[in-house]
């Protein structure tokens, strides 16, 4: 028994195996939440110089700039109007953020072996999302900065949408 | 239970065992208090916190969305 309870201590396999699912999945959440903040903040400073206080679909860094965020996409809501690569990404965080709230308020009330909530698959997406534009900007200073972040706040999405059976 | 202060344990603890300071009962107590199960109302409040830092996240975005469409044409 003793051997037992040490060998717990060096796995952690007691803590998987005591703690809920949902509360796992919450505590994803809260992560991923964190890291989407992250991803927003470096993305930000990329994007103005003073991003405290500037704010727009047009960034004024010349390091924001050179990356790519300036680029001109079709907007996907409506085609035939181009917005900047800096809104695109802006566009996608305010969806992973509209998602994430729903998620928040659905997870603490989720069972395991209920169905997973369609604002876990959405909010997966929409970070993902994120996290495709910023693969494709170009490796200016704080760029790969901004990936990693944006990876990270995916990979804890994932646990989620794997915990809850996201298809 | 962060990864430092599991490797802390894992020495510590077999230590204090032999010791005689921590007997297992103890051991089982103390595992427990780190692994609890949070409660309905922890939940809800790290829910709060979660949905809160998501609206500050979509206020900083709609500023920079500007005023493209925002919805499905």
């Amino acid at each position: 028994m003793k051997k037992l309870l040490i060998l717990c201590l060096l796995t952690s396999a007691c803590g998987t195996a005591g703690v809920s699912l949902k509360q796992t999945v919450t505590l994803s959440l809260q992560t991923s939440e964190t890291l989407l903040e992250g991803a927003q903040t470096i993305e930000r400073q990329l994007c103005f110089n003073t991003p405290a206080t500037e704010s727009g679909p047009t960034c004024t860094n010349t390091l924001g700039i050179a990356a790519g965020l300036n680029l001109m996409k079709p907007n996907p809501n409506k085609a035939s109007e181009l917005i900047t690569v800096h809104q695109l990404i802006a566009f996608y965080f305010n969806e992973a953020g509209k998602y994430e709230q729903l998620a928040a308020t659905a997870l603490p009330a989720w069972k395991a072996g209920d169905p997973a909530p369609s604002s876990v698959a959405t909010y997966q997406a929409d970070i993902l999302a994120v996290l495709s534009e910023a693969q494709q900007l170009l490796p200016t200073p704080g760029v790969k900065a901004f990936v990693d972040k944006a990876q990270a706040t995916v990979d804890a999405g994932a646990v989620i949408a794997t915990a809850v059976g996201v298809k | 239970m962060t990864i430092a202060a599991l490797l802390a344990w894992s020495v510590a603890v077999p230590q204090l065992i032999s010791a005689g300071v921590l007997v297992e009962g103890q051991v089982a107590a103390l595992l427990k208090s780190f692994h609890q199960d949070m409660t309905d109302a922890q939940l809800n409040a790290i829910a709060a916190v979660i949905v809160s830092g998501a609206i500050k996240v979509q206020a900083l975005a709609q500023a920079d969305m500007g005023t493209m469409t925002k919805a499905a044409a």
